[in-house]
């Protein structure tokens, strides 16, 4: 038998990490079973991982940020938690402002007491070879945020997970969110890196209870040479709603993947994602819309602006089951070429085992349109100010589904701040 | 202000401009009529430098200067203004984002200062009243969603934010009732100037009778056959393009 990746690592830093023995053994054991996830399955046929299963990496040496190179990251009078390596910074984070109601913990906390987050944590279990990452990572958690927010509590600040990563290794973040009964959250994610070479594995687990919203936004602007891997897993009970944007502008090699199981009746779920491109980047966004039961409302909108010889993906599959009538499932997937050189792939996928429902796709790829900018130069913009202008009008269908006024403007100045790099021209 | 001089043009490699010479002088309007497909859009659009429309002889002077040197967003930045025939729509771009945005340029250009968002919303108040426009048809992505009427007045909102010294009219009439004509035409007149030249190419005499041209042009399958005082923009209402364009019967 071959030596999967990790698996000296996996025996040599098991005694360390924070509890959940067995479950740790069990993960390792279905991520054994298959390894990494090559490019003959297609869910990751163009997330090339090589260098990350090539050569084990080892966990981030500890490391610290200074509240000056935070700063600019902040949303205003949030509940921030902030990670460095993969490890949470107490000192950074204000987790004890949080209102009745509402805990917010350290992973790394919750397991070394001996907590039991199984029934939460085994949710993530896939046996599927596409699942091996996510078992790695139940495998060598190191900590994360677990967020619990009780039946019927609003809470008004946004909580904000912000990930920093200073040196090369691995950073194996899990983050667990509970949302009661009619609860309703916003929860941020944002990660940022320097110019070394590492791993961002991080796993996200929501779980809605009867209508409950979370309003989720996610913020990856990795550093260029960063591996990134996102897996969220999204359970909604009925009537509960779901609203994520997920900005993505880092990483060499990015992913994004959401799982939703729409197991209540009228649950909605909004997933919508903006890439940027640049460099030999790839940005992949993989979606799995599962309606199980009917009256489910599913409303997908991904986009990508490419440059260079960047290539973004969207793999966006939607399951109605026999049951599920009534399903309103829709996608929609555009890409902008800012060179020729760039790429965009995008496959919308449609299973659909019910009569009455309502399913809607649409994909495509273009360049800036020529008569805009031609109209644009006549009223006297030059042609860089107009194409970015153009862009920011494309991604702003977005950016709009952004509730909060603060995290759309961090992610439209992030945004900026990419177009204005670019020649544009 | 204008002197176009024997000027020929291609689009994909097909002439459509066989050598036209037209000179407008500071303070003058002239209408430029004619059958469809006889080159006046080409006309305009080669004027403001448009991308694929190759000028393959002939020369155009503005202010003294060679416009077909100029890129186009040049050209606008130095005072020439297109009125689309048919006006773009930017979807996401906020119209007020994106006039303050040109009309800086345009201020930068001619060494005024940057007007900042209270000061431009001053200004496009002022304007947009002016044509009896909505605030909030400003407000939203430009032109997305209009009517063919509102895009036309949004042609002229923008021109008079602007303040253009060639203002070069591409069918600004056609679509447009009685009132609406009306209000674009006082528009039209507000910003008329001694030192400033306007072009109007239309298919109709309505819009001639409320800005009234100093100079007709007939152009036809890519050449000015013909030119003269207002009585021939009468002349084609009564009897078309026939005594022009002999097939046009
Ligand atoms: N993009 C283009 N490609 C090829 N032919 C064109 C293009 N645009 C215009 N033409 C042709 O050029 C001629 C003049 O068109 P145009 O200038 O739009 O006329 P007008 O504005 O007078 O109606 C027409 O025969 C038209 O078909
Ligand atoms: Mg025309």
């Amino acid at each position: 038998m071959t030596v999967v990746p990790y698996a000296e690592q996996f025996e040599r830093l098991k005694p360390a990490l924070p509890g959940a023995t067995i479950l740790r053994e069990q993960a390792f054991a279905r991520y054994a079973a298959h390894g990494f996830p090559g490019v003959k399955r297609e869910a990751w046929r163009h997330t090339k991982l090589s260098p990350i299963s090539g050569v084990a990496l080892e966990p981030a040496a500890e490391s610290s940020v200074s509240p000056a190179d935070i700063a600019a990251h902040l949303i205003p009078d949030a509940l921030t938690l902030v990670f460095v390596n993969g490890r949470m910074d107490r000192a950074l984070s204000n987790i004890d402002q949080a209102p009745k109601g509402v805990t917010i913990e350290s992973l790394a906390d919750v397991l070394a007491r001996g907590d039991d987050l199984s029934p939460w944590l085994v949710q993530a279990a896939g046996d599927s070879p596409d699942d091996a990452l996510v078992s790695l990572n139940t495998a060598l958690m190191n900590d994360g945020a677990v967020i619990r927010v009780a039946d019927g509590v609003h809470v008004e600040a946004p909580i904000h997970l912000l990930f920093f990563a200073k040196r090369e290794g691995m950073n194996q973040v899990r983050n667990v969110i509970v949302a009661g009964k009619g609860a309703t959250v916003t929860v941020a994610e944002g990660y940022f890196g320097g110019k070394d070479a590492y791993w961002t594995n991080v796993v996200n687990q929501f779980f809605l209870a009867e209508g409950a919203s979370i309003e989720h936004a996610r913020q990856q602007n990795e550093g260029l040479a960063a591996y990134h891997i996102g897996s969220n897993r999204v359970r909604l009970a009925a009537d509960a709603r779901f609203n994520s944007v997920a900005v993505m502008l880092g990483g060499a090699v990015a992913r994004n993947e959401t799982q939703v199981l729409v197991a209540g009746e009228r649950a909605e779920c909004r997933l919508a994602g903006v890439s940027l491109g640049r460099g030999k980047q790839l940005q992949d966004s993989v979606t799995l819309l599962d309606h199980a039961v009917p009256n489910g409302i599913s409303d997908q909108v991904f986009k990508a602006v490419l440059d260079d010889q960047s290539h973004a993906v969207y793999q966006g599959k939607v399951i109605v089951r026999p049951n599920a009538q009534k399903t309103d499932a829709r996608q929609a997937n555009h890409n902008i070429l800012l060179a020729r050189s760039a790429e965009a792939s995008s496959k919308p996928e449609l299973e659909i085992f019910a009569d009455d429902v309502k399913c809607a796709h649409g994909a495509t790829v273009g360049e800036l349109d020529k008569n805009m900018l031609f109209y644009m130069q006549a009223r006297g913009l030059d042609p860089k100010t107009a194409r970015a202008l153009l862009v920011e009008g494309f991604v702003l269908e977005v950016l709009e589904r952004i509730a909060s006024p603060e995290i759309r403007d961090m992610f439209r100045t992030d945004i900026g701040g990419w177009l204005h790099g670019r020649a544009l021209s | 202000m204008l002197e176009i001089k024997n000027l020929h043009a291609a689009v994909d490699g097909k002439e459509i401009l066989k050598g036209i010479d037209l000179t407008v002088k500071a303070g003058e309007v002239h209408a430029i009529m004619g059958p469809n497909g006889s080159g006046k859009s080409t006309l305009a659009y080669v004027l403001a430098g448009r991308a694929g429309y190759e000028v393959t002889e002939g020369s155009v002077s503005y202010d003294g200067k060679d416009l077909l040197a100029m890129s186009a967003d040049e050209r606008a930045r130095d005072g020439v203004f297109l009125g689309f025939q048919y006006p773009v729509e930017l979807p996401g771009v906020n119209g007020m984002t994106f006039l303050r945005t040109a009309a800086n340029a345009v201020r930068r250009h001619r060494g005024l200062p940057e007007l900042d968002g209270i000061d431009f919303l001053k200004l496009l108040r002022q304007k947009a009243s002016l044509l009896e426009m909505d605030d909030s048809l400003l407000k939203r992505a430009v032109n997305v969603g209009f009517s063919g009427g509102e895009k036309k007045r949004n042609e002229i909102a923008q021109m008079a934010v602007l303040d253009p010294h060639l203002m070069v009219l591409d069918e600004t009439d056609s679509g447009l009732d009685i009132d609406a004509l009306k209000i674009v035409s006082k528009g039209i007149n507000a910003l008329r100037g001694p030192d400033k030249a306007t072009v109007l190419v239309t298919h109709y005499q309505r819009l001639l009778s409320y800005v009234e041209p100093d100079v007709v042009h007939i152009l036809a399958r890519g050449r000015i056959v013909a030119s003269g005082g207002k009585e021939l923009a009468l002349e084609l209402e009564r009897d078309g393009y026939i005594n022009y364009v002999p097939e046009a019967a």
